[in-house]
């Protein structure tokens, strides 16, 4: 987890700058009992849920690979990612296919919402609490009927390339 | 990435290619076959090189090819005999050119091979005095606005002009058609180009420029003339053409000789006939607006009236489109993917309950016939021969050769055979040592050889062909053979074997894929460089292929690797263990057993040994090796054929592996044996152990392929020899 803490920065100053800034087009979604959006240029398409084939030494967040028309696509469990309780296996799950850069995930998630357009003045900054590591993959928040929506940046969620299963190796 | 980067690359691609059939030429004329066709394929082909080098400004490049051209250029004029002697010097200088042209395509800076060779041949021509610089000074071009060109005038300045009267002049008259430099050509690069060939006069026709106001900034109004006054006297009409390559069709060129100032206006004839015989590959544009408007070109007019007389029928070129690989792989994929949505419609339709005559599901077999010889097409435009890969073993014979002080001859069949793109490049190394293999240990010197009652040139044959499903490449020479008491004893001297046991002929042949094994007594440049056959061995498996060796003492030795048609594709035993389905490459299979038959023992508290054959191997359980946790037996809803208490289907596949030994893996049921597409696990899964691939099964649901040796690596097995009798491809082949 410190890792990505370390990364993160350096993937954001990288990346498209910050999407917020010309578009606050998001996708909201429920997982793990919380609200949650991302950058819906990020989102390339929502699929049903399919029972996903688990990876050997994996993280636990990562609940496999489904067909995804014909290629392989690594499904992580988001809520688990995120510090909650494993996603239970529901097929009324479903799985939002983001895209950042070159890579292609999935996301598991309890339910998709809505599709949001804030103002960029409703927009808050993720307040510091503690050191910050989970805090740390969601970057701004806002207030939707009185419901906190955390808006997750892509690159801090999706594991840094090559350091993703090493360490889990025996 | 800039786009003069990408030209860059294409450059080298086409220089691969150039290389390839320039090899193909000088083994042709090696061979015998001396035409003109060969000779000029093989000058072409450095000729374009040296064209796209001087682009790039790779200076020791341009003036190695054109070192290499000059004395080819000898031998197209036939002023050089195409003898053996000088077809070696043509073959080195191929491989030099090779080598100059890999170090500027790694950014290196190369330095001028030795040319000494190639001078040497045209020392006994009368042009070596000629052999010229290639970095000509650029000399300022004349622009002659103020004189109407003629030609007469050209013909009379000329002695004074040029100062080698001996050289015959070539004019030069370059229209260009609106289009010329929308497309991106420019006059003066072009002209510059002429001017490695010789010395340049160039004038610029304006007659026929519209008045400032009508003019386009986008169309050239101008037209040219060169009178070019070559540096060889024998430079051809096709090199000029040469030049304009890329503009021919966007241009109206004419390229003629003039006649030789002395004797021009005199013998017409003369010119004629120089001049007929390169015409046959001249393109000449249908349509010639601006001839009509030049003064009179009778002297040298291309087309002498007889020159339909002479045709040379030509095959025509076969048409080939480049195309990016990835574009490639992304059909093979759509492809897979409909085969395995027909498959998962057609299991549908039986479920619905259809009549199996009914008319859909007849449909539905056409469609399934349908996108399996759609498969199987896509399939083949990954398909490449396998020639150029056995072109480039000809090299790495004739170094060989060359090293050991042996006469070798590399006899090639089967080279139209084809296999996938990948297989082909990944072959190169795996080939390389085993011809250094066999040139070095398995051929014996010429003294040798007549001593045994043989040629004294030893054969190394490399065949190729087709075997239903697989390709079968195959190395033989006409050697000495295994020497197996020699073998034996340095298996036994390395604790390979164990002293006194009893071994068959060919269970000692297979002693040399062990690793660590090595014949050779003395470390000899060429192979015996610690590693050995092992390593072939493993860069044929991780093709999914077999390999096998058979020989006969005194009469030489054949090593024969048997590869799937394509990557795409993996022959594997569909298994399930833990709810999951996986598949083991067939590769790797050794045996199976049922769990009823096999005798299992237990090693302390949590090892646990089965028996193969007269040895115990360790035994692992493929989903715990996997890492799964056993929670998910009660976890999957979806699984409904998960019956995995039931002890009767459970089956012990035995595997090979090459860091450790034969191991077994235990599964719940082996459920099918079958070919699956494989499916590359991309960036976004990093580094996952165990796991070589994923495919996708027939129902949709993705199922891993498992990497034995990722297994028996993360089960920490210990490193155990394998002993010769367990090995694979004694029962797989």
């Amino acid at each position: 987890m410190n890792q990505t803490a370390t990364i993160a920065p350096s993937v954001a100053a990288a990346g498209p700058v910050d999407p917020l800034e010309d578009r606050s087009e998001l996708l909201t979604f429920r997982c793990g009992g919380q609200r949650y959006a991302v950058d819906i240029m990020s989102v390339r398409e929502i699929r049903s849920w399919s029972q996903p084939t688990p990876l050997p030494h994996a993280p636990p967040f990562m609940r496999g690979m489904v067909n995804l028309r014909g290629s392989v696509l690594p499904v992580m469990d988001l809520a688990h990612r995120l510090g909650s309780p494993p996603t239970d296996d529901d097929p009324r799950n479903v799985i939002i296919v983001i895209q950042d850069r070159a890579r292609v995930h999935g996301l598991l998630v309890e339910a998709v919402s809505d599709i949001v357009h804030p103002r960029m003045d409703q927009l808050q900054d993720v307040p510091q609490v503690g050191d910050g590591d989970d805090n740390a993959m969601a970057d701004r928040l806002f207030v939707v009927d009185d419901v906190m929506i955390q808006v997750l940046l892509i690159a801090r969620i999706l594991p840094p390339i090559g350091t993703q299963f090493a360490g889990t190796m025996t | 990435m800039d786009p003069m980067d990408a030209i860059r690359v294409t450059f080298f691609e086409e220089c691969a290619e150039l290389l390839e059939s320039l090899e193909a030429g000088l083994l042709a004329l090696h061979a015998g076959t001396q035409d003109a066709d060969t000779v000029d394929a093989v000058f072409r082909a450095v000729h374009s090189i040296k064209g796209g080098a001087g682009a790039f400004g790779l200076k020791p490049l341009v003036a190695f090819s054109h070192e290499f051209e000059t004395a080819l250029d000898a031998l197209r004029s036939g002023r050089l005999a195409p003898d053996a002697a000088a077809v070696s010097v043509f073959l080195r200088a191929g491989d030099q050119l090779g080598d100059l042209i890999e170090t500027c395509r790694n950014g290196d800076t190369p330095t001028v091979p030795d040319t000494a060779d190639l001078m040497g041949l045209l020392a006994g021509t009368d042009d070596a005095a000629v052999s010229s610089d290639p970095a000509v000074d650029f000399a300022p071009v004349m622009l002659d606005l103020d004189v109407a060109p003629l030609f007469d005038d050209a013909f009379t300045d000329m002695p004074e002009a040029t100062g080698v009267p001996d050289n015959r002049t070539w004019i030069v008259t370059f229209e260009p058609l609106p289009d010329l430099l929308i497309s991106g050509n420019e006059p003066l690069f072009l002209f510059r180009a002429l001017e490695v060939l010789g010395r340049i006069e160039v004038e610029a026709l304006l007659e026929g420029l519209p008045p400032l106001g009508n003019m386009d900034p986008q169309v050239l109004g101008l037209r040219w003339m060169i009178r070019l006054i070559p540096s060889a006297p024998d430079l051809t009409e096709t090199e000029i053409e040469a030049i304009f390559e890329f503009a021919l069709d966007l241009c109206v060129l004419d390229i003629c000789l003039a006649p030789a100032p002395t004797i021009a206006l005199t013998s017409a004839p003369v010119t004629h006939q120089s001049v007929t015989p390169p015409m046959e590959g001249l393109r000449q544009q249908p349509d010639e607006p601006g001839l009509d408007s030049l003064p009179d070109t009778e002297p040298c007019s291309p087309r002498p009236p007889d020159a339909p007389a002479t045709p040379l029928p030509k095959p025509p070129p076969m048409t080939t489109i480049r195309v990016d690989l990835e574009r490639v792989d992304r059909l093979v994929n759509l492809v897979g993917e409909l085969v395995i949505s027909q498959s998962m419609l057609a299991q549908g339709m039986i479920r619905a309950g259809l009549d199996q005559h009914s008319e859909a599901v007849t449909n539905l077999d056409d469609l399934q016939q349908l996108t399996r010889d759609m498969q199987d097409s896509v399939m083949s435009i990954r398909a490449q021969p396998v020639k150029s890969l056995f072109q480039r073993m000809t090299r790495i014979v004739r170094e060989a050769a060359q090293s050991t002080g042996k006469d070798v001859r590399l006899e090639t069949d089967g080279e139209g055979t084809e296999i996938d793109k990948t297989v082909v490049e990944r072959l190169g190394d795996p080939l390389t040592h085993m011809i250094r293999n066999a040139i070095d240990h398995g051929l014996e010197d010429p003294k040798a050889r007549t001593a045994a009652g043989k040629q004294p040139t030893g054969v190394v044959r490399l065949s190729a062909r087709q075997q239903s499903d697989r390709v079968v490449i195959e190395v033989s020479d006409d050697g000495r053979g295994v020497d197996r008491d020699r073998v034996l004893e340095r298996a036994i001297a390395r604790g390979l074997v164990p002293a006194g046991k009893i071994l068959d002929a060919g269970e000692i042949d297979r002693l040399l894929f062990l690793p660590g094994f090595s014949t050779s007594e003395t470390v000899s440049s060429l192979s015996g460089r610690g590693v050995g056959m092992d390593v072939v061995q493993r860069a044929i498996r991780d093709l999914n292929g077999t390999i096998a060796i058979t020989s006969t003492e005194g009469l030489g030795c054949a090593i024969s690797i048997s590869l799937p048609l394509t990557l795409a594709i993996l022959d594997g035993m569909i298994v399930r263990s833990n709810c999951q389905r996986m598949v083991i490459p067939l590769s790797a299979i050794i045996e199976t057993q049922t769990i009823s038959a096999a005798r299992i023992e237990r090693l302390g508290s949590r090892q646990t040994v089965v028996q193969l054959h007269d040895h115990f191997v360790p035994m692992v359980d493929l989903a715990q090796g996997m890492g799964f946790p056993s929670a998910l037996r009660s976890r999957s809803d979806g699984s409904a054929d998960c019956d995995a208490a039931d002890d009767d289907d459970t089956a012990l596949l035995f595997v090979q592996s090459d860091d450790s030994g034969p191991f077994a893996i235990r599964v719940d049921a082996i459920e099918a044996q079958r070919q699956v597409v494989i499916k590359g696990l991309g960036e976004d899964f990093g580094h996952v152990p165990c796991v070589s691939a994923a495919t996708i099964l027939g129902d949709g649901h993705v199922a891993l392929i498992v990497d034995p040796a990722g297994i028996a690596a993360t089960s920490g097995l210990q490193t155990k020899r394998p002993t010769p009798a367990l090995f694979p491809e004694s029962s797989l082949q």
